[in-house]
C-alpha cells in the first residue's frame, strides 16, 4: 500500500513540481542553478507532507500535485489546463466526485466555441471534444478526426449540417452563437443527467442485489477500457500531425492519469463518475493563424477558460483542495474583469455555475432525504466544529468560550461561514482589482489560512494546505517557510506521537534545516530586511519555548484533572505564531499591488 | 600541494563536511526501522562475547553458531562498545540469554553504534580530500557518504564498513602526503580490525618497499602480528566455506560455475558419461569430491595465485615508479582483484575498490566512467541481495 502513496508521490507531486519551478524561475534575470535545487528540496522534502503521506498514511499529494500543477499553469497562462487540474485536485479526496461531471458544462461550451472556429476556418483547426461521457460526442469526434486527413460522404454530410447551421449562427452574430451554445450545454448536460440516473440506478440495483458487484465491476472497467482507448486513439490521431503534439500528448497522459489516481482502490464507484473521470478536456486545439479570412470570431477564439475555470472553484463543495478555491477564483475573475466586456462575461459564468449546480445535483435532488444524506456526507457537521487539538481559531478560544455549549451547531456552521469568508475576503478583493502571479500564489496561502483557522472540522493535517504556497513561495520568503514548517511540525506533534513517528520527525525536521543552511549560502539571498535585534530575541525565545515542550510532552506525564494540558499549549503556541504568518502574508499581498504589478490587459483578438 | 594557509579555509572545509556528514547523519535515522540481516544478531553476539568471556576464549568459544571471525582488534572494538550495551540493557550482553534478543531500545542503540563510528570515515575523507577543490572535493565527499552501496550495506544489512574504510582512507592518505611509515602503519592497524583488507597487502609492500627505499624495515609489518596463532588464522580464513557465497558475487568464478555447467549439458547431450557432482559451490570443501563437473577442481590456493597474477601488472608499475598519487588507484585496482578472483567473496567486498575509486573518480572522466560502471554494477548483486531478504 506504501508503495502507491509512493508512486503517486513521484508520478504526480514530482512533475509538477518540476513543471512548477520552469515556469516560477523561466525568464528571470538571474537563474542560478543553487536556487533551483534550494527551491525544489524545500518544496519535495517537507517534513510534513513527507511525514503525514508515507509515515500516518494519506494521499494528499496527490491533491496537493494537482494543485501544485494548476498554480504552475496559471503562472504560464494556461487557465484552461489550470482549471482542469485543480477540479482534479478538488475530486480527489471527496465522496462526491460526480461534481466531476459539471464539467460536461466546461466541455460543451468550449466545445461548441472551437467547432464554430472549425467552421469558419474550414477544417484547418483540430477540434478533439475531450469529453468522452456522451457516445454520441465521441462518435463527432472520430469523425471530426478522421475528416482532417480523408474526408468522407459520412463526414461531409455531418460536416455540412452542423457546417450549416455553425455557419448561420455565425452569420447571426455573437448573440447567435451564444444561444447555440447555451443550446448545446442544455443538450449534452441532458445526456451527462441520463448517464448520471442510469449509474444511480446501477448503485441501487447493486444494493438491492439485484446486479451483482462483479457484474457492475467488469463493466465499469471494461467501460473504462473503451474510454481509455478512445481517449488513446484521440492522441494517437493527434499526433499525426507536427508541432507540439508531444507536449499535447504529455499533457493527455497526465490528465489520463490524473482521472485514474482517483480511482482510490477497492472503493465502489458510481459508474457515471468513472465516465466523468474521463472527460479530462484536454484541449488539443492547434489554431491557425487565418485571422486575415472570414470574420473573426470574438470571445470564440479564445478559451472561455477564466470563467468557467472560476466555476469550478465555486461548485467545491467541502473539499481540501477547497481551501484554495477563493485564490483560484479571485484571480481568474480579476483577469477576466480585464478584458474587453465584463459585464457578459460574469453574466455568463452566472449562468452557467447555476446550470451546472442544477444538472449536478439533479439526480440527487429528488429523493429529498437522499439529498440531505450526500450533503451530510460532504460535510459532517454533526461531528462538531472542531475535533481533538488543532491550531484553530475555534478550539484555541473553546479554552475560554465553550463555543459547543453558547450555540446551537446552525449558528456555529453560519458563524464559522462568516468568518472564513471575512477574513478571505482582504485577499480575494486585492486579486480582483490587481489579479498578479506574485500576488496570486499569497492570495493562495491567505486563502488557505483562513480556511485553516476559521472553518469548520478542520484536521492537524490540513495545516499542508496553507504549507504548500509558503513552500511555493520559499525562494520569496525563506524565513517564513522555516517559521511556518517549524510550528506546522509541531502542531502535527501530538499526532506523530500517538503513530510511533518521533525518530523520523526529528530526521526529517534534522535534514529540513540543513537544507536551510547550505554551507556557502544561497547565492542570491532575498532578505531584504534584517532582522533587529528585538525580533532575532522574540524568534529564539519562541524556539526555546516550542523545544522545551517538545521534551516536556514526551517525558512529563500531565496531571490527571487535565489530561490534554500539554496538547492545549502546543495547540495555543502554534495557533498564535499561524495568525501572525497570516497577517504577515495578508500585508505582503496588499503591499505588492500597491508597487502595482499588474496583469496587462489582455488583446482582444 | 600547499597547505590551506587561511582559517576561513579550513573552516569552510570543515563546515561543508559537517554539513554533509549530518545530512548523512539524519537520512540513517530514518533507517533504524529498516531491515535487520543475521549480521545484526551476529554482531551482538561478539558484544556478549567479549563483554563476558576473558580473551584467551573468544576464538574458541561455541555457544553460537556466530563465532568470532574477524581479528582481535575488531574483538576490542565490539569489547568498547559491550561496555556501553551493559548500561543501556544487561540483557544485550548476556551470553545466553541475549540471544537473538531485539528490543527497540537495542536495536536503536545498534544502529547508533554504527552511526557514531562513521566520523572515522568522514576524517579519512577529510585527510584525503584536503588539498582537493572545491568542487572536486564536495563532490567526492557526496560520492563516498552518500554511497547507497555503503548506506545500505552498513545501515541496512548491519555492518561497520565505514569506519574501516575510513582508516583505510587516511592510511592512503598518509602514503599520499609521502608518510609512508604512517600509512604502513595504520595499514597494519586495518588488517587487524579486519583481515579481507589484505588484499591490498601486496601492493603496499611493493610500493613501500621501492618507495621507502630501505628493504628490509618494511617486512613482517604487522601482517605476521594479525596472523597469530592458528586458531585465530583458521577462524578468520573460512576456507570450510565453499567457492561462493550463497548469493553470488559477481566474480570470475561465477562464470567459471557457468562454464562447467554449460560444458556438462553438452557433453551429456553429446553422450559422455558426466557424473553429477556431489558437492555444492556454496558449501564446503567435502572430501575428494568436486563440486565441478567437468572443468578442473578450484581450491583457495588457486584462488590466491589467480589473485596474485592478477595484482602482478600494478605491482610492476609500482616497483617502477612509485608515485604517491598513485597509490589509491593501485589499492582500488587491488581490491577489484581480489573481488573478481577471491575465495569466497560478498558483495560486500565490492565496498572494498567503489569508494578508493571515488576518490579517484573526480580527476578525469575517464576516471569518471569507470567509477560509473563499476559503481553500477556492483549495486545490482546488492540490491538483488536485499530484495531476497
Amino acid at each position: 500500500m506504501r508503495w502507491t502513496v509512493l508512486s503517486s508521490d513521484a508520478l504526480l507531486f514530482f512533475p509538477a513540481v518540476l513543471w512548477f519551478i520552469i515556469v516560477y524561475y523561466w525568464g528571470r534575470k538571474r537563474w542560478l542553478q543553487g536556487n533551483v535545487a534550494w527551491h525544489i528540496a524545500m518544496i519535495l522534502l517537507n517534513p510534513c507532507l513527507i511525514l503525514i503521506d508515507h509515515g500516518h498514511f494519506q494521499y494528499n499529494c496527490i491533491s496537493l500535485g494537482l494543485t501544485v500543477g494548476a498554480v504552475a499553469a496559471i503562472l504560464s497562462d494556461r487557465e484552461l489546463v489550470a482549471s482542469v487540474l485543480f477540479c482534479l485536485a478538488l475530486n480527489h479526496k471527496q465522496s462526491l466526485r460526480s461534481l466531476f461531471s459539471a464539467k460536461e458544462g466546461f466541455v460543451v461550451l468550449t466545445n461548441g466555441t472551437k467547432l464554430r472556429a472549425k467552421e469558419q476556418f474550414g477544417d484547418v483547426v483540430d477540434v478533439k471534444f475531450g469529453t468522452a461521457h456522451d457516445p454520441g460526442n465521441f462518435i463527432v469526434l472520430m469523425i471530426g478526426a478522421s475528416r482532417t486527413y480523408t474526408p468522407t460522404l459520412p463526414a461531409k454530410m455531418v460536416l455540412r449540417c452542423d457546417g450549416g447551421l455553425g455557419r448561420w449562427i455565425a452569420a447571426e452574430g455573437r448573440c447567435g452563437m451564444w444561444c447555440w451554445d447555451v443550446a448545446q450545454v442544455v443538450l449534452r448536460c441532458g445526456v451527462g443527467a441520463m448517464v448520471q440516473w442510469g449509474s444511480r440506478w446501477l448503485v441501487e440495483a447493486v444494493a438491492s442485489g439485484r446486479a451483482s458487484r462483479q457484474w457492475v465491476a467488469v463493466s465499469q472497467n471494461s467501460l473504462m477500457i473503451v474510454l481509455a482507448s478512445s481517449r488513446w486513439t484521440q492522441i494517437t490521431v493527434d499526433c499525426g500531425k507536427k508541432s507540439k503534439s508531444g507536449l499535447y500528448l504529455t499533457r493527455n497522459c497526465f490528465h489520463a492519469f490524473g482521472g485514474s489516481t482517483m480511482n482510490e482502490n477497492a472503493k465502489f464507484d458510481i459508474l457515471g463518475t468513472e465516465c466523468g473521470k474521463w472527460s479530462t478536456n484536454t484541449k488539443l486545439v492547434k489554431r491557425e493563424k487565418r485571422t486575415e479570412t472570414g470574420p473573426k470570431l470574438r470571445w470564440g477564439q479564445r478559451s472561455v477558460g477564466p470563467e468557467l475555470g472560476s466555476l469550478y472553484k465555486l461548485i467545491a463543495c467541502r473539499t481540501m483542495s477547497a481551501y484554495f478555491a477563493p485564490a483560484f477564483f479571485s484571480h481568474l475573475l480579476g483577469k477576466c474583469l480585464r478584458r474587453r466586456n465584463p459585464l457578459l462575461e460574469v453574466a455568463k459564468l452566472g449562468l452557467v455555475v447555476l446550470g451546472t449546480f442544477a444538472v449536478v445535483w439533479w439526480p440527487y435532488i429528488h429523493p429529498v432525504d437522499g439529498f440531505l444524506e450526500v450533503v451530510s456526507r460532504l460535510a459532517p457537521f454533526e461531528r462538531g466544529i472542531y475535533e481533538d487539538y488543532v491550531a484553530n481559531f475555534w478550539c484555541t478560544t473553546s479554552v475560554l468560550i465553550k463555543w459547543k455549549r453558547l450555540l446551537t451547531m446552525r449558528s456555529l456552521k453560519l458563524l464559522s461561514l462568516a468568518a472564513t469568508v471575512s477574513t478571505c475576503l482582504p485577499s480575494m478583493v486585492q486579486q480582483l482589482r490587481a489579479p498578479s502571479k506574485q500576488g496570486f500564489l499569497y492570495a493562495l496561502l491567505n486563502s488557505a489560512f483562513s480556511f485553516y483557522l476559521f472553518s469548520f472540522q478542520v484536521h492537524e493535517k490540513s495545516i499542508l494546505l496553507p504549507l504548500l504556497p509558503a513552500s511555493l513561495l520559499a525562494f520569496e520568503e525563506p524565513f517564513l517557510i522555516q517559521w511556518l514548517t517549524h510550528y506546522a511540525l509541531f502542531s502535527m506533534f501530538p499526532l506523530l506521537c500517538r503513530d510511533n513517528l518521533i525518530l523520523p520527525y526529528i530526521a526529517l525536521y534534522g535534514i529540513f534545516i540543513l537544507l536551510c543552511h547550505v554551507p556557502g549560502g544561497r547565492l542570491d539571498t532575498r532578505e531584504t530586511h534584517s532582522f533587529t535585534s528585538l525580533r532575532s530575541f522574540l524568534s529564539a525565545f519562541l524556539l526555546l519555548c516550542s523545544f522545551s515542550l517538545h521534551i516536556i510532552y514526551l517525558t512529563v506525564r500531565p496531571p490527571k484533572k487535565y489530561p490534554y494540558l500539554f496538547d492545549a499549549f502546543i495547540m495555543l503556541l502554534c495557533f498564535t505564531q499561524f495568525v501572525l504568518v497570516a497577517i504577515y502574508a495578508n500585508r505582503k499581498q496588499w503591499m505588492l499591488s500597491m508597487n502595482s504589478i499588474v496583469v496587462d490587459k489582455e488583446k482582444h483578438l | 600541494m600547499k597547505d590551506p594557509k587561511n582559517r576561513s579555509q579550513i573552516h569552510r572545509l570543515i563546515t561543508e563536511l559537517a554539513w554533509l556528514s549530518l545530512l548523512a547523519t539524519c537520512t540513517k535515522l530514518l533507517l533504524v526501522p529498516a531491515y535487520r540481516s543475521t549480521d545484526f544478531e551476529v554482531h551482538r553476539h561478539w558484544l556478549a562475547l567479549t563483554h563476558t568471556l576473558p580473551l584467551a576464549q573468544w576464538y574458541s568459544d561455541e555457544t553460537s553458531p556466530w563465532t568470532l571471525d574477524y581479528p582481535p582488534f575488531f574483538a576490542h572494538f565490539e569489547h568498547l562498545i559491550s561496555l556501553v550495551a551493559h548500561l543501556v540493557d544487561p540483557t544485550i550482553a548476556h551470553l545466553h540469554k541475549g540471544l537473538n534478543f531485539s528490543s527497540p531500545s537495542f536495536i536503536l542503540f545498534h544502529r547508533l553504534t554504527v552511526i557514531a563510528s562513521d566520523p572515522v570515515l568522514y576524517y579519512g575523507i577529510y585527510r584525503l580530500t584536503r588539498y582537493v577543490r572545491f568542487k572536486r572535493r564536495f563532490l567526492t565527499w557526496a560520492l563516498v557518504v552518500g554511497s547507497p552501496g555503503l548506506v545500505i550495506v552498513d545501515h541496512v544489512h548491519f555492518q561497520y564498513n565505514g569506519f574501516l574504510l575510513g582508516v583505510l582512507l587516511v592510511s592512503l592518505a598518509a602514503l599520499e602526503e609521502g608518510r609512508d611509515l604512517c600509512g604502513g602503519f595504520v595499514f597494519a592497524v586495518l588488517l587487524s580490525f579486519k583481515h579481507l583488507f589484505a588484499v591490498a597487502a601486496p601492493v603496499y609492500f611493493v610500493y613501500l618497499f621501492r618507495h621507502y627505499c630501505h628493504g628490509g624495515l618494511v617486512k613482517g609489518f604487522g601482517r605476521l602480528v594479525v596472523m597469530g596463532t592458528l586458531v585465530v588464522f583458521r577462524r578468520m580464513f573460512p576456507f570450510g566455506r565453499g567457492l561462493c557465497h550463497a548469493y553470488w558475487a559477481p566474480n570470475f568464478w561465477v562464470f567459471y560455475i557457468i562454464l562447467d555447467k554449460i560444458l556438462a549439458f553438452l557433453l551429456a547431450k553429446l553422450g559422455f558419461n558426466i557424473q553429477a557432482p556431489t558437492a555444492s559451490f556454496t558449501g564446503g570443501l567435502v572430501g575428494d569430491s568436486s563440486p565441478f563437473a567437468v572443468l578442473p577442481r578450484v581450491t583457495p590456493l588457486i584462488t590466491f595465485t589467480m589473485v596474485l597474477l592478477a595484482i602482478f601488472p600494478c605491482l610492476i608499475k609500482a616497483w617502477k615508479d612509485p608515485q604517491p598519487r598513485m597509490i589509491t588507484r593501485w589499492v582500488a585496482y587491488a581490491y577489484s582483484c581480489g573481488f573478481t578472483f577471491g575465495w569466497h567473496v560478498h558483495e560486500k567486498a565490492s565496498l572494498h575498490f567503489v569508494i578508493p575509486l571515488a576518490i579517484v573518480a573526480v580527476h578525469s572522466m575517464e576516471d569518471a566512467r569507470h567509477y560509473f560502471y563499476l559503481s553500477i554494477g556492483k549495486f545490482h548483486p546488492e540490491l538483488g541481495f536485499i530484495m531476497h531478504t
